[in-house]
């Protein structure tokens, strides 16, 4: 193995190979709004079949999650307590947002609805910056674990990519509230906005705490 | 044999097995969690039992009695009651001591002890101020000045150091994790060597009797063989089984140990008994560490715990009166018993 290919990888299995789930989870997620979005009955397998990768990452990230845990306190103790704590509060956090992936793959799979064409655009960007925020996410967590000082500029980009997120968000909002639909779609149609945007809310809120976590390592002793 | 001598050789073992429960070189190793407590407990038991074994035929000291002013007592008459005295008081604070999680210093108990003997002087036919050579009394408290300034500025040099040259070249949880566990290597031979080294020498209060009770002829050498190593094992045993609170209290209160930390307390720690071996400063193991710890708090900007800090700093105070005060009880009570 290269030298390039182990700087890749993160020494824990479990953490890398959550962020690679999740990753890929993010895409799957971006992929299936384009679905649902273009919607064509012929694609329906596609929606389905992305919508289970989703709920498959899920359950995989709460498995890796409890090896993760395992090994942590069963490793020999070179790691001070608040560093253990660190990385379980890693890992706790990408669990969670992973949930928060799943609940908008579940929406879509109970909610099967032709958008109308005037904001299927607003949606497709939408989506799209869930997916930014998430990498960016991702990548802030791989670069705590390597370089702290990348991880703080990374978390800026989810700042970024989050404020991008909520104007696109708002922009869709604008856009539905001027359509003449049912109550019950509008109301499914802002509730998928609303889970949309706790993936990006809880993603932000993740970032500021990476954020501190990799200034108190930078200036730690 | 006589009655006195047997007695003399069952306190000195278990003056070993006290100097054996207040060794806390394993301490920093069981803070930082690289070596769980039963197994550095194990480690320290055998670490100890093989330095006190091979290491302190050198070291073997006449338990403080050249404190005392032979010109005053009748040194030839006493010596035996004074040394079982000194003995039984020493060994009873040391595992007191140990057994509560306090770190007191062996040889300042000993002194404290001698010291009580000075008020009993009137039953030995002398008196307080004539008994007490002074002059080696103020090796105590030179060590009570030397021990903190010594483990302190050693542990902010190192602890500086450490921090330039290599926590702050650490960039990343991955980096960081893998100089925990070079450093915990390092740290397990480290403090493996220190506690051969300390126990080896600790043992020459203990094992000194032995030495002076061959000398004098009351044993022979087959006798004095067995009992070298009895009393080696007595301070493996004492470690291993009353040790282990005072390697958690020092090692897991006062403040959070990461094994680059440890190696900044042990080394800071070796480099102070090195200078005072080689320079014959009056210093205490367990002080220095203590001080060594206080340093690498203060560069880490970390707050110690108060009260493990309150808790040692009176077991230090208290150490000096209360083998004094245990002492004189036991001479009196000895000598009043005897009719001597």
């Amino acid at each position: 193995m290269g030298k390039k290919t182990k700087e890749k990888k993160l020494q824990n299995e479990e953490i890398n190979q959550i962020l690679d789930v999740m990753k890929n989870s993010a895409k799957d997620l971006r992929k299936l709004i384009d679905v649902v979005c273009n919607k064509n009955p012929a694609d329906d397998y596609k929606a389905d079949g992305l919508i289970e990768s989703v709920i498959t990452a899920e359950k995989k990230v709460d498995r890796l999650k409890e090896d993760f845990i395992e090994k942590l306190f069963k490793k020999k103790g070179f790691l001070p307590t608040f560093q253990k704590m660190d990385n379980l509060r890693i890992v706790e956090k990408l669990d969670k947002i992973e949930d928060n992936m799943e609940v908008v793959a579940r929406f879509f799979q109970i909610y099967d609805y032709n958008f109308p064409q005037e904001i299927k655009d607003s949606i497709n960007l939408l989506g799209g910056e869930v997916t930014d925020v998430i990498t960016a996410l991702t990548e802030t967590v791989f670069w705590l674990y390597k370089d702290f000082s990348k991880a703080l500029e990374m978390t800026v980009k989810v700042q970024d990519e989050r404020r991008e997120a909520r104007e696109k968000q708002w922009d869709l909002m604008e856009q539905l509230f001027t359509l003449d639909i049912r109550g019950k779609d509008m109301f499914m149609i802002n509730n998928m906005i609303r889970i949309l945007m706790k993936v990006v809310d809880a993603s932000e809120e993740f970032s500021d705490e990476l954020n501190t976590l990799a200034l108190k390592y930078l200036f730690l002793d | 044999m006589e009655p006195l001598i047997i007695i003399t050789l069952v306190f000195t073992i278990a003056f070993a097995f006290g100097i054996g429960s207040n060794d806390e070189t394993m301490a920093t190793t069981v803070g930082t969690g690289g070596l769980r407590l039963k197994y550095a407990v194990i480690l320290a038991a055998i670490l100890a039992t093989v330095g006190a074994l091979f290491l302190s035929a050198g070291v073997a000291k006449s338990i403080g009695t050249g404190l005392l002013n032979s010109d005053s007592i009748d040194l030839i008459k006493y010596q035996g009651w004074i040394m079982l005295s000194v003995l039984i008081a020493v060994s009873a604070w040391l595992i007191l001591a140990s057994k509560i999680g306090a770190p007191v210093s062996g040889t300042h108990s000993v002194v404290g002890a001698i010291f009580g003997v000075g008020f009993c002087s009137p039953l030995l036919g002398s008196d307080f101020l004539s008994a007490i050579k002074w002059s080696g009394l103020t090796k105590v408290v030179l060590g009570w000045i030397l021990s903190p300034i010594l483990g302190l500025g050693c542990s902010l040099v190192i602890s500086l150091l450490v921090k330039y040259l290599v926590r702050r070249r650490i960039k990343g949880l991955d980096g960081m994790e893998n100089v925990e566990r070079i450093m915990l290597i390092a740290l397990v031979c480290l403090v493996s060597l220190n506690q051969v080294n300390r126990a080896g020498n600790d043992a020459g209060n203990a094992l000194g009797v032995f030495y002076a009770l061959f000398d004098t002829g009351e044993i022979n050498s087959p006798m004095l063989n067995t009992m070298l190593f009895i009393g080696s094992a007595s301070i493996g045993l004492g470690l291993f089984i009353v040790g282990r609170s005072l390697l958690k209290s020092v090692g897991k209160n006062i403040i959070e140990i990461r094994p680059s930390d440890a190696i900044c307390i042990e080394s800071s720690v070796l480099i102070v008994l090195i200078l005072s071996n080689t320079f014959g400063f009056p210093i205490s193991g367990s002080h220095v560490l203590i001080f060594a710890i206080i340093g690498l708090a203060l560069i880490k900007g970390e707050k110690v715990d108060k009260k493990s800090l309150k808790k040692i700093a009176l077991s230090w105070g208290i150490t000096f009166p209360v083998a004094a005060v245990f002492c004189a009880g036991i001479l009196s009570l000895l000598l009043v018993l005897t009719g001597l």
